[in-house]
């Protein structure tokens, strides 16, 4: 029953969205004009957009995150490990202290991340 | 009551029952399917039409509330009371203009990123419960799915901002890769706290666990993360780098236009909604209230959760009257230096309550 309620959610939630645009088609008027379909830049000539570079900068930032992305893995491993095993709350416990006051430590300690600026 | 009204509920079954009788085999069997749990679920209550509503009244609420912190009056005109049906107007005006697809444009990306992302937004709530029983799909990891589809939407806007081929769509699109994949790890740890005091993904069991005591107190920290990450994930001030609008022409939707922009729209609010009723469910006792007489329980559970979820939203919106927008590298160190050691701390918190058997 309530697959049914998920599958009759699904298809509908895509046809509001699909009915937006087929409306949006059918309410609005068309003039092709050049200036329309160039890149916005208020009618003047668009320089490149290639020339923009990827904020390297900020790249220290992203290594931070993809270790405690690995560490949030780990603690939803141990949350399971507590659902299955009410006893190994103590040990997971040590684990979570462990990770808080190193967590602590290391944004107390390492202020400036950011290069060239 | 009941024994004044169950004569004309008989009478009131009898004439359905024949009328049923009399219509085509078809006919009868769509009526009876209208008529059914899965129908009803999912395009009334807790689904499309509700949500249709629910978005419609935030939009309204946040232009009035926003003209009152600014001592202006907000829509007025339109709808008998205060403005109510301007969000209709506006639609209309949206839906009449033009669609316009830039030269540059990868086009089938640009064109489906936008419904894919309403949908998904939409798609959020097939999980949520507003009630005792008042969810379209119940499952035992709903709040895991909840995670999944607010992880997945964002990337339909990452392409979209990718595909537009405009400077503007670009920087907008790394702004918000920085802030969505570096908020996501607090908004996971805070959410772990609660499965950990409920011992359980399923957000039905995960409210019924806070019948006694709602999880903001002992996981005050966690619910502090919580707030600020989702407001960062739904991308409203003060983190609303990638589409500041002052700055960036609205940064990854600056060559939207007409229906494609409404969409996108829409699916922020949407979005704004789930993440503040999931607020409510995880910290706030979800559907848990004081009981009124002669209300019964399930229009009650209902009553309380949206009533929590909408001072969560009065909360996100009085927020963008108030604060001004912050910069890149302030919201990277907040994530990492502030976010994440207090959502760790919450989980140790939480975790000594549970060994001191408290929670």
């Amino acid at each position: 029953m309530s697959v049914k309620a998920l599958l009759i959610f699904v298809v509908v939630a895509f046809l509001v969205s699909l009915l937006f645009v087929l409306l949006g088609m059918l309410l609005s008027h068309r003039r092709v004009k050049r200036t329309k379909v160039l890149t916005f830049e208020c009618g003047q000539k668009p320089f490149e957009w290639r020339t923009l570079q990827f904020p390297i900068q900020y790249f220290p930032y992203l290594l931070v995150y993809v270790v405690y992305a690995v560490i949030a893995i780990l603690v939803l491993v141990s949350l399971f490990y507590i659902f299955e095993t009410p006893d190994a709350l103590m040990r997971v416990t040590i684990f979570l202290a462990i990770l808080a006051f190193s967590s602590v430590f290391v944004s107390i300690n390492l202020k400036r991340l950011i290069q060239g600026i | 009551m009941s024994g004044l009204l169950s004569p004309i509920l008989q009478e009131y079954a009898k004439a359905a029952a024949n009328f049923l009788n009399d219509l085509s085999q078809p006919l009868r069997d769509f009526i009876l399917f209208l008529h059914s749990d899965a129908f009803i679920k999912a395009i009334v209550f807790p689904g499309i039409l509700f949500i249709l509503t629910f978005v419609m009244f935030t939009i309204w609420f946040e232009r009035k509330l926003l003209a009152r912190v600014m001592v202006r009056l907000g829509p007025l005109h339109v709808g008998k009371y205060a403005g109510l049906l301007q969000l209709v107007a506006d639609a209309v005006k949206l839906l009449s203009k033009e669609l316009i697809v830039p030269e540059k444009a990868v086009k089938p990306l640009y064109v489906s990123m936008p419904i894919l992302c309403g949908a998904l937004s939409i798609l959020t709530f097939a999980f949520l419960p507003l009630g005792p029983g008042w969810v379209i799909y119940p499952s035992d990891i709903s709040l895991l799915l909840v995670f999944v589809i607010l992880a997945v939407t964002p990337i339909t806007i990452l392409v979209a901002g990718w595909a537009s081929r405009s400077k503007y769509s670009f920087i907008g699109m790394v702004r918000f890769a920085f802030q969505v994949f570096s908020y996501e790890v607090p908004f996971f740890l805070a959410i772990a706290s609660v499965t950990l005091a409920a011992r359980s993904f399923n957000l039905e069991r995960i409210v019924e666990a806070q019948a006694g005591l709602p999880f903001i107190i002992p996981a005050l920290l966690g619910f502090i993360v919580f707030l600020i990450t989702s407001i960062a994930e739904v991308e409203r001030v003060p983190f609303d780098l990638p589409t500041a609008e002052q700055e960036l022409v609205s940064g990854w939707q600056t060559e939207y236009t007409g229906a494609y922009f409404a969409l996108f729209y829409l699916a922020a609010y949407i979005k704004l909604d789930a993440v503040a009723i999931l607020t409510a469910l995880l910290f706030l006792g979800g559907w848990h209230g004081p009981s009124i007489a002669g209300v019964p329980e399930s229009i009650l559970g209902p009553f309380w959760l949206i009533l929590k979820s909408l001072i969560v939203v009065f909360l996100v919106l009085l927020l963008r009257g108030v604060f001004p927008r912050i910069t890149l590298d302030k919201l990277l160190d907040l994530g990492w230096r502030v976010l994440i050691p207090l959502a760790l701390l919450n989980l140790l918190i939480v975790a000594t309550l549970i060994q001191a058997g408290l929670l």
